[in-house]
């Protein structure tokens, strides 16, 4: 397939603005996973109707990390405000940004929230949105148990029976866990009630958690429960959260801090340098989304 | 309705609580703190926040309160959380289930509220107002708020369940909750009756529109210096004597009269109606504030630039220095920058002679072109010293400290010290750029400081853990990662803490302005008459006012109660600041911008109109928090986020369209002109008047006198002679306690809590290792860029040594010097030889901020004594700086001073000892090649490099044995840069042949200590994440030394040195670059007298201990947990 067909190449929006501050980084993850990237400001949104802001250009819409607003009111929570009530152009007549994002999420199309991104898309309800196009308030992420923002390396578990095509091709490479940065206050996990518990453990929308590390137990590789593996007292230990649709991905871990293998903290002396740069986790992540949408797209064309 | 009831019924009260068993931290860490410091169990608590919204605002957009309620429900609560409850202040109510009252309230006995000030920025409130806009789908940003700065006020409350004293319960929260500079405190005990009226009360007056102006005051009479004293001295302005002459003298001159009476009489006001040949115009108190910011110790740096009377009593020499700035530092740089200079040219005629008249294959071997510059760009003369580090970018690199306004409010002082540097990094040149790195370094008195507290003196641990708290928010909130650090202990910080905060940014060396074909050079701030002055940013009100005269004085109990020095920061706003700067330069819209910091306006449109040397300023223009601010206090307030902008009037609209769709307030306060004189207007009326060379040149010298003599001691002679002190050392203890000491142990505690990784640049990391063991690095290094082509990047070090100073300050200043060198040979740097190709080579190039923080050194015979012996300390470290700095030829390309770093109350004093802080950034050329400091295989060749010598003065060592060299002959580590530099260089060429497997730089604590840190590896060299656990490696070591006892060898703190491990095979290879004779032949005769000793001391091994023999007798035995268990915990036991 030729990839460097503009009309197949994935394109990626992300959002920037408001005390965002992971967009860059992001932006150079897609760019060198072959996708073309586009940040556009938040607020364009809202009084800029040029075709960067049509959402239905992009195939996959991402929301960085940062502090959108400072966390204040609880991290995401005025962001979340901002795309579920305000409208073009202040417009009361227009629709809010929320229901074109639910039209964007009707034609087949993925939103990824990282981090505070993350936080967002649990606040407006499409994390985990157990009733499809009804988003509601199921789950929220509060301050970590410890009461501290924490910048660790943690390892992350693949969930293999997730649905998600966002995670796809992991399962394809039997990739069962990642090493990627954790960076935040406020990545507690936690449900309404049991009931949700339970569905999204049978639906497995649980489909990135906090793995125990430590060689020396046995339990490697099981759901950390305890600090530091679980850095911050998720419920089921959960890192990433997908929708029953598998379009909306949110998770904690930043693999956009992870593009080439010198980033991680024991690349020294364990990787030589004349090495050619192999493909880390982080960028895996972003070329493995590439990849799958791709796909469908080609599938798409052809059928 | 009479006016109280129009004031009450403007507010609505929205209460958010916390649902049962939601987790708060605020909340905990209140009721752990109170049991721990006082011993009292408050019980279960209940957290929350009170919104107080101006109802008044809304209904102009027919929004009524039930709407205000669904506000709440849908927008401001996240229901899993939170509860929700309107105009019930005091009961746990809930909206959500229309329980609105709730029986169970008298469970909770105490109450506790925690609002801001009036006035004081309330970012959250802020934030509330913006989702009402979004939720009722009203512009963002709209001018139709100038009545107010806020319309939602925010305040934290906690339901206790016992019955607290409600003075005791005050003083907890003050001291565990709230600034009282800042915050206002409610405390009752049920019922809680009056607490929503005491909340009204407050409200309305944070909301009444009011509108009056202050006229201006023109001092009538200027005919005796009392008579400009007595007005100074009222508004406690920092000036001297000779200051005030000089001022006076500035209004007597008759061509300043006649300008002033020509300029002031066009007014027709009361400054000029009577205006005879005879009367005089006298200073404005507008006027008396300009020079008192402009001519402040912050701006002007009055004791480096002071006639200096130096008498070096140890070689009886007397010596005048007119500027230890100009004598050791700018003239430093400058001969280093001639000499970069001086190489590149022989390296452009080596090319071309080279090059002219060979063929074209062997042309390759021509000595290469350097591909820019490698002096510096732009120091001493903008925000920030320029470097340039690519072929595309410039690194602006600055330093600066914020100690007194962390004494006074640990949080607030310390973010605002994070954000302001982070403005004088993006502002330098045309400004716009990309901050990539921050750093900091901290000086506290130890956590478990015992000494009775002085009235206005924070507890040390308090300031420590508001301190870390403002750096990590500062940092984290803007997306800046925390690259470097280090903290120091010592007593004499009890009185002010230092807080050294630092931020590189790098910028296009070439930009494009609007409506002009060719780039610009962007180091260059090009701002013509007529160009209009740009306010950016926050708004202003009184916060801050006087920062910059407080820095230059002395902190006495008073200090406390002018609370407006306080300054609160916002990284939220400034985000959003940066966001549009680097969105405006691009779209070319800015000719020119500087911070507002201390001075405020005063000081940016000061040194802004030099560049066309004039200003006219609308005072009423600049928009305000609230009114009722005089025109002196809008002009010299130092409100936070905030820069002056120089933009075309082509570029206005556009710049102004912009700000709106970034949510940046963006005003016209002015223009630019080439009148040679600051006019500033307020309304009609004439305020200020002032011919800018004499407020920027008028200043008169400072005549200051120091000496200096070594202190006698025992420190000639032979530590060994008094062997008494060394007999029982048992060295496993020993060593435990060095490792543990607050000195020298484990960070980590600190590191986590800043964002290290942000931009995703990270490469070498505070700590390394994902799990522990994690071993700590001298340098942290980052990429400039993220693409698969270029792996060039920075190195980032910073090096300190007060516990020096009071034996030998030359070397104090020296020995920090060489830390960031060797802190950063250590992971792969490079420094220039002193050949013209390494001189004018564009990987050697350095960018250094000095930092000099002293304590009162001007000298009086009753206040400060020992005045002269302090400012000769200063002088050495000068000197020192200027040896080292031209001796290397790694330039200082900007820097600053803090001089009155003294705690003063009644007979009391608690001085900070003379410190000088040097940051240091270099180019790495492939950061894939950089090393770690802990070992990495079994099996590997463990060296010493570098010798050492008796130097234990003021060592860690020395500290836990309570000993100093008054009473034991040691001496305090000296820097022999003759032997370094040779020692460098071939630690280069080591690197460069890729035999290192781990270096790691000697310092405190010594051998040990380094040693001890290196074995931090979990990972024993089997790849990413799959060789974890606790320790995998350790080291066996036999150490032969007939003329060292073992003491001496193991914890002495000699510099230059290094500990390093290579793989065996390499062995031959690594001993023989010690044998030749140095890799670059040196020139100029080093020392032959002295070698450089490279000292195989053992192997790593995977036994997870350290086996240590001296003179095959085993003195230290230990496994490498509880070696890092004490390492850890050493600091971690006095944080939460």
């Amino acid at each position: 397939m030729d990839l460097n067909n503009t009309s197949i190449r994935v394109k990626a929006l992300i959002i920037s603005g408001m005390g965002i501050n992971c967009e860059q980084e992001m932006a150079k993850a897609y760019q060198l996973a072959g996708a073309i990237p586009t940040i556009v400001h938040i607020n364009r949104f809202f009084f800029d109707n040029t075709l960067e802001t049509v959402l239905s250009n992009y195939d996959i819409i991402n929301f960085p990390g940062g502090f959108s607003y400072g966390d204040d009111l609880g991290s995401g929570q005025a962001l979340a405000n901002c795309i579920r009530y305000q409208r073009r152009g202040n417009n009361r007549e227009k629709e809010p940004l929320l229901a074109e994002i639910i039209q964007y999420l009707k034609l087949g199309k993925f939103i990824l929230g990282i981090c505070n991104g993350f936080q967002v898309l649990v606040k407006l309800g499409l994390l985990p949105q157990l009733t499809p196009n009804t988003p509601a308030p199921e789950v929220t992420l509060t301050y970590n148990l410890k009461g501290k923002f924490e910048d660790r390396w943690c390892k992350i578990g693949i969930n293999h029976n997730s649905t998600s095509p966002l995670l796809s091709k992991f399962l394809t490479q039997k990739k069962t866990s990642l090493y990627l940065p954790i960076r935040h206050g406020e990545g507690r996990l936690l449900m309404a009630n049991d009931e949700i518990r339970k569905k999204i453990q049978s639906l497995h929308l649980d489909c990135l958690f906090y793995q125990e590390s430590d060689k020396d137990k046995k339990e490697n590789n099981a759901r950390a429960n305890y600090y530091p593996s679980n850095p911050n007292g998720s419920e089921l230990a959960i890192a990433g959260l997908c929708d029953t649709s598998g379009q909306v991905l949110g998770m904690m871990p930043h693999p956009e801090a992870f593009l080439c293998e010198w980033n991680h903290p024991n690349a020294r002396g364990t990787i030589s340098t004349s090495s050619t740069n192999r493909t880390v986790d982080g960028l895996q992540f972003f070329k493995n989304i590439v990849l799958e949408i791709t796909q469908r797209k080609l599938t798409n064309n052809s059928n | 309705m009479n006016i109280n009831q129009q004031q009450y019924d403007q507010v609505t009260f929205v209460q958010i609580k916390n649902r049962d068993n939601i987790y708060d931290p605020w909340g905990n860490k209140f009721i752990a703190s109170v049991k721990r410091e006082h011993d009292f169990n408050c019980g279960e608590f209940i957290a929350g926040k009170i919104y107080t919204v101006n109802k008044l605002y809304y209904r102009q957009f027919n929004i009524e309160e039930s709407e205000l309620k669904s506000l709440a429900l849908s927008a401001w609560c996240d229901p899993l959380l939170h509860q929700v409850s309107i105009n019930d202040v005091g009961i746990i109510g809930d909206l959500n289930n229309n329980l609105n009252g709730d029986s169970k309230t008298d469970n909770y006995q105490s109450l506790i509220i925690i609002g801001k000030h009036p006035g004081v920025t309330d970012d959250e409130g802020k934030v509330a107002e913006i989702t009402a806009r979004d939720f009722f789908s009203l512009a963002h940003f709209q001018d139709d708020n100038q009545q107010y700065s806020q319309t939602i006020l925010t305040n934290k409350f906690l339901f206790l369940k016992n019955r607290i004293d409600l003075l005791k319960l005050r003083q907890w929260g003050e001291e565990f909750l709230a600034n009282r500079l800042i915050n206002y405190i409610i405390v009752a005990q049920y019922p809680f009756d009056d607490i929503q009226q005491q909340l009204t009360k407050i409200a309305n007056r944070s909301f009444v529109p009011t509108f009056t102006t202050q006229p201006t005051q023109f001092l009538q009479k200027i005919e005796r210096f009392e008579h400009i004293l007595e007005f100074t001295k009222n508004r406690d302005l920092a000036f001297d004597d000779t200051e005030l002459k000089s001022i006076l003298g500035y209004y007597q001159r008759g061509d300043i009269q006649a300008k002033r009476k020509k300029f002031f009489a066009i007014s027709g006001d009361s400054a000029g109606n009577s205006a005879s040949d005879s009367t005089v115009i006298g200073p404005s108190e507008l006027e008396i504030e300009i020079f008192a910011q402009t001519w402040s110790e912050h701006c002007k740096h009055k004791e480096f630039n002071a006639i200096i009377e130096y008498h070096n009593l140890d070689c009886n020499q007397k010596i005048t220095i007119n500027s230890l700035f100009k004598t050791y530092i700018q003239s430093a740089t400058n001969l280093i920058t001639e000499r970069l200079k001086h190489a590149t040219t022989i390296v452009e005629k080596k090319r071309e002679r080279n090059g002219s008249h060979l063929s074209p294959s062997s042309r390759i071997n021509r000595p290469s072109r350097p591909s820019w510059p490698s002096w510096p760009r732009k120091v001493f003369a903008d925000n920030a010293g320029l470097v340039q580090v690519d072929a595309q970018h410039y690194l602006a690199f600055k330093v600066e400290t914020h100690n007194t306004p962390s004494a006074l409010d640990p949080y607030g002082g310390a973010i605002t010290g994070i954000l302001g540097v982070n403005r004088d990094a993006v502002a330098t040149g045309v400004g716009g750029g990309k901050a990539i790195l921050n750093t900091n370094v901290l000086c506290f008195a130890p956590p478990n400081y015992q000494q009775p507290l002085l009235p206005g003196q924070l507890p040390p641990r308090r300031i420590m853990e508001g301190v870390v708290e403002g750096i990590a928010d500062g940092g984290n909130k803007m997306g800046i990662p925390t690259v470097n650090g280090s903290i120091f202990f010592d007593d004499r910080f009890a009185g002010k803490p230092l807080v050294f905060c630092g931020t590189a940014a790098i910028m296009p060396t070439q930009i494009c302005r609007q409506g002009m074909s060719e780039a610009i050079d962007s180091a260059e701030k090009i701002i013509d008459n007529g160009d209009l002055i740009v306010m950016l940013g926050g708004r202003v009100g009184k916060d801050g006012i006087h920062g910059a005269t407080i820095s230059s004085m002395s902190l006495n109990e008073d200090s406390e109660h002018n609370s407006s020095s306080v300054q609160i920061g916002s990284p939220f706003t400034q985000k959003l600041l940066f966001d549009f700067l680097e969105e405006a330069v691009q779209q070319g819209l800015v000719k020119a911008c500087t911070d507002n910091g201390a001075g405020g306006l005063s000081s940016s449109i000061g040194e802004l109109a030099l560049i066309t040397n004039g200003a006219v300023v609308e005072l009423h223009q600049v928009p305000l928090k609230y009114h009722g601010l005089a025109p002196w206090e809008i002009f010299v307030s130092e409100s936070q986020e905030r820069m002056t902008l120089a933009v075309s009037e082509s570029a206005w609209e556009q710049l102004k369209k912009l700000s709106l769709n970034m949510n940046v307030e963006a005003t016209n306060i002015g223009r630019f002109t080439n009148s040679g004189y600051l006019e500033i207007n307020y309304f009609s009326e004439k305020v200020a008047y002032l011919e800018l060379d004499f407020l920027h040149h008028g200043l008169p010298q400072k005549k200051l006198f120091a000496e200096w003599q070594t202190p006698i001691g025992k420190n000639e002679g032979n530590p060994c002679d008094n062997y008494h002190y060394f007999n029982n050392i048992e060295y496993n203890k020993i060593a435990l306690q060095l490792i543990s000491s607050l000195n020298i142990c484990s960070r980590e505690e600190i590191i986590r809590r800043y964002d290290h990784e942000v931009q995703g640049r990270s490469i070498l990391k505070p700590l390394m290792n994902h799990l522990p063991p994690h071993a700590p690095q001298d340098a942290g290094v980052l990429r400039l860029n993220l693409d698969n082509e270029s792996y060039r990047g920075l190195a980032v070090a910073n090096g300190m040594a007060p516990q020096y100073v009071d034996y030998d300050p030359y070397h104090s200043s020296a020995g920090a010097f060489d830390e960031v060198i060797r802190q950063i040979i250590a992971v792969g740097g490079r420094i220039p030889s002193d050949k013209p190709e390494s001189l004018a080579s564009e990987d050697s190039v350095w960018t250094i901020n000095d930092n000099f923080c002293m304590p009162n050194a001007v000298y009086d015979p009753e206040k400060n004594p020992d005045g002269k012996r302090k400012l000769g300390q200063l002088v050495e470290m000068c000197r020192a700086l200027y040896d080292i700095s031209t001796y290397y030829n790694i330039p200082i390309t900007s820097g600053k001073d803090s001089m009155k770093n003294d705690l003063v109350v009644g007979e009391n004093k608690i001085s900070i000892p003379p410190t000088v802080l040097y940051s240091a950034i270099s180019i790495i050329p492939d950061v894939r090649r950089t090393i770690s400091s802990e070992f990495k295989n079994s099996g590997d060749l463990i060296y010493l490099i570098g010798n050492t010598y008796n130097e234990l003065c003021g060592s860690e060592f020395f500290k836990i044995l309570k000993l100093d060299c008054f009473q034991v002959p040691s001496q305090v580590p000296k820097v022999r840069k003759e032997l370094a530099r040779p020692l460098y260089l071939k630690m280069m060429q080591a690197h460069d042949m890729g035999l290192l497997e781990s270096a790691h730089d000697l310092s405190q604590g010594g051998l040990w200590v380094a040693l001890a840190e290196a074995t931090f590896n979990s990972n024993n060299g089997v790849g990413n994440g799959a060789g974890a656990g606790t320790g995998a490696l350790g080291a066996d070591i036999e150490i032969v030394e007939r003329d060292m006892p073992p003491w001496l060898y193991l914890f002495s703190e000699s510099h230059s040195r290094f500990l390093v491990s290579i793989k065996p095979q390499r062995q031959k290879q690594f001993e023989q670059i010690w044998k030749t004779n140095g890799s670059e032949n040196e020139s100029e005769n080093e020392n032959k007298s002295e070698v450089t000793n490279v000292t195989l001391l053992g192997t790593v091994t995977d036994r997870k201990a350290i086996t240590l023999k001296f003179n095959k007798q085993i003195i230290i035995d230990l496994n490498i947990d509880q070696i890092y268990h004490e390492w850890e915990n050493g600091l971690k036991q006095y944080l939460h």
